[in-house]
C-alpha cells in the first residue's frame, strides 16, 4: 500500500466495518507509515474521550418517578382490550378473522362517511327536489367509494405482486433489483397516505398492516442495485415471519369482494 | 445477560396480556439506560426524561409487534432513538442551529482550562456532550448507535430509515466533527497511551 489511508478508511477500520480481507493490509500500513499512524492514534484518542464522557446520572428515585409518569400517559385499558388484545395474543391465528374485520371497518367507514341519508321511502311517486338531491348524493357517495376501492385494490395488488417477486426471486446477489426498487418506491407514497388515514380514523390494526408493509417497501426501495445474499434472505425472512404476503392477499380479497358487491 | 433477556421476555408476555405490573418491571429495569441514550441525544435532562417517557408509551402501544425471540432492550433502544429524533425535529431550536460556530468555538479552546481542570471539574462529559450537540440529529443517532450500542450498519439503516451509504456517511461526518471539536483535549497526558 503506497498511498495514505483516508479518514473514512481509518474510521471503518476502527469500527471493523471495512473489508475483512483488507484489514491485515491496513494494519501493516499503520505499522510502517508515521503519518497514518499519527492520524490513527488521534482518532483512537478522540473516540476514547467519547467513551470517557459520562452522562449525569438521575437521582435514585428516577425509576419510580418515571414509572409514575409513564403509567399516567399509558392509553386506557379499554383501548387495548377486545379485538386488539385478542389480536396481540393470537396474532397469526387470528389474522384471517381480523383482516376481514379490517376490510369491513375500512369499507364501512367509507360508506358511512359518504352516506348522507336513508333510502327513499317506497310509495313516493314523484321525487321532490330534496329527494333528487339525496339520490344524487348517494350516487356520488357510491362513485366515491368505487374510486377509493379501486385505488386500494390497485395498491394491494401491486404490493402483492412485488412481495411475490421478492419471495420467488433466486437467492443471491446476481440479479438486478432495479425494478423491485422502483415499484416499491412508487408504492410508498400511497401506502403512507392510507396508513395516515387509517391512523386518523383510529383503525389501529389496518394502520399496523400498512405500517408493516411500508417498512418492507422502504427496505426494498432503499436497497442497493444488487442486493447481497444475506440482506436479501433477511428481507425475505421478515416478509415470511410477519405473514405479510398472506395478510395483503386477504385484505386485497376483501376489497375486491366489496367492489363486486357494489356493481351487482 | 441471558437471564435478563429471559426475564424481559416473560414480563413482555405478561404485559401483552394486560398485566400492568409486568410493564412496570420493564420500565424500572430499563429506564436508566434509556435515559443515558436520550441524554446523549438531547443534551438536556428534562428533554431526556420526556424522551424516556415517550419511548415507554410508544413501546407499550407496540408491544404486540415485539417478536418474542428478539432482545427487548435492543428493541427499546430503537424506539428511543426514533423518539429522540422526533423530539429534536419537533423542536428545531433543540438542534444546534450554528454547528460551524459551535465547532470553531470548541476547537479554539486550546487556551481554555487545562486537562486537569476538566477532569477535576468532571467536565469531559460536558465537552463530549457539547461536541455531540454540533452534530445533526441523524448524525448523532447514527454515531451513538454505532459507537455506544455497537449496532451494525444494516441495523442503523433499518432504524433510521437510511441507505447503507447514507448511514456510513452520517457516521463519517459525525466522527470528523467530534475529532475537530475534541482536538484540544487529545494528546494530553490523560488521553490514551
Amino acid at each position: 500500500m503506497t498511498v495514505h489511508l483516508t479518514d473514512e478508511q481509518l474510521i471503518q477500520h476502527f469500527y471493523g466495518d471495512g473489508h475483512v480481507d483488507r484489514e491485515p493490509e491496513i494494519d501493516a500500513h499503520l505499522a510502517t507509515c508515521p503519518a497514518c499512524s499519527a492520524a490513527w492514534n488521534e482518532l483512537r484518542e478522540t473516540l476514547k474521550l467519547v467513551d470517557d464522557g459520562t452522562v449525569p446520572e438521575p437521582g435514585p428515585e428516577f425509576e419510580r418517578v418515571m414509572w409514575a409518569r409513564v403509567k399516567q400517559a399509558l392509553p386506557p385499558r379499554h383501548e387495548r382490550g377486545g379485538l386488539l388484545a385478542f389480536f396481540e395474543t393470537h396474532r397469526a391465528a387470528s389474522w384471517l378473522f381480523t383482516a376481514a374485520g379490517l376490510a369491513a371497518v375500512l369499507v364501512v367507514g367509507i360508506v358511512v362517511s359518504g352516506r348522507l341519508s336513508p333510502a327513499r321511502r317506497p310509495g313516493t311517486s314523484t321525487p321532490t327536489p330534496a329527494a333528487v338531491t339525496l339520490t344524487s348524493a348517494r350516487e356520488t357517495a357510491r362513485s366515491r367509494e368505487r374510486v377509493l376501492l379501486t385505488a386500494l385494490d390497485n395498491h394491494f395488488q401491486q404490493s402483492e405482486m412485488l412481495l411475490v417477486e421478492v419471495m420467488n426471486a433466486p437467492p443471491g446477489g446476481d440479479d438486478n433489483f432495479g425494478f423491485e426498487r422502483q415499484t416499491a418506491d412508487d408504492l410508498l407514497e400511497s401506502s403512507r397516505l392510507y396508513r395516515t388515514t387509517a391512523q386518523l380514523n383510529g383503525d389501529v390494526q389496518f394502520a399496523q398492516l400498512l405500517e408493516d408493509l411500508e417498512s418492507v417497501l422502504v427496505d426494498i426501495a432503499r436497497s442497493p442495485e444488487k442486493v447481497d445474499r444475506k440482506d436479501f434472505n433477511a428481507l425475505r425472512a421478515r416478509i415470511d415471519n410477519d405473514n405479510l404476503l398472506f395478510k395483503v392477499r386477504v385484505v386485497s380479497q376483501q376489497v375486491q369482494d366489496r367492489q363486486r358487491s357494489l356493481t351487482e | 445477560m441471558q437471564q435478563m433477556q429471559a426475564d424481559d421476555a416473560a414480563a413482555v408476555a405478561r404485559a401483552r396480556a394486560g398485566d400492568e405490573e409486568a410493564f412496570r418491571v420493564l420500565v424500572e429495569r430499563h429506564s436508566r439506560s434509556i435515559y443515558r441514550l436520550a441524554y446523549r441525544m438531547t443534551s438536556r435532562a428534562e428533554d431526556a426524561e420526556e424522551v424516556v417517557q415517550d419511548t415507554f408509551v410508544r413501546a407499550y402501544r407496540q408491544l404486540g409487534r415485539f417478536e418474542a425471540r428478539s432482545n427487548f432492550a435492543t428493541w427499546l433502544y430503537r424506539i428511543a432513538f426514533n423518539c429522540s429524533i422526533d423530539y429534536l425535529r419537533a423542536r428545531p431550536g433543540r438542534e444546534s442551529t450554528e454547528p460551524h460556530e459551535r465547532l470553531e468555538q470548541l476547537s479554539g479552546q486550546s487556551s481554555g482550562p487545562s486537562m486537569e481542570d476538566l477532569v477535576y471539574a468532571g467536565e469531559i462529559g460536558g465537552q463530549v456532550q457539547l461536541a455531540l450537540e454540533s452534530l445533526s440529529a441523524q448524525e448523532r443517532a447514527a454515531f451513538l448507535m454505532r459507537h455506544y450500542q455497537g449496532c451494525s450498519i444494516a441495523e442503523i439503516c433499518r432504524v433510521l430509515n437510511l441507505r447503507s451509504n447514507a448511514a456510513k456517511h452520517s457516521i463519517f461526518r459525525a466522527v470528523k466533527k467530534m475529532r475537530l471539536a475534541l482536538r484540544p483535549l487529545v494528546g494530553s497526558p490523560h488521553s490514551i497511551e
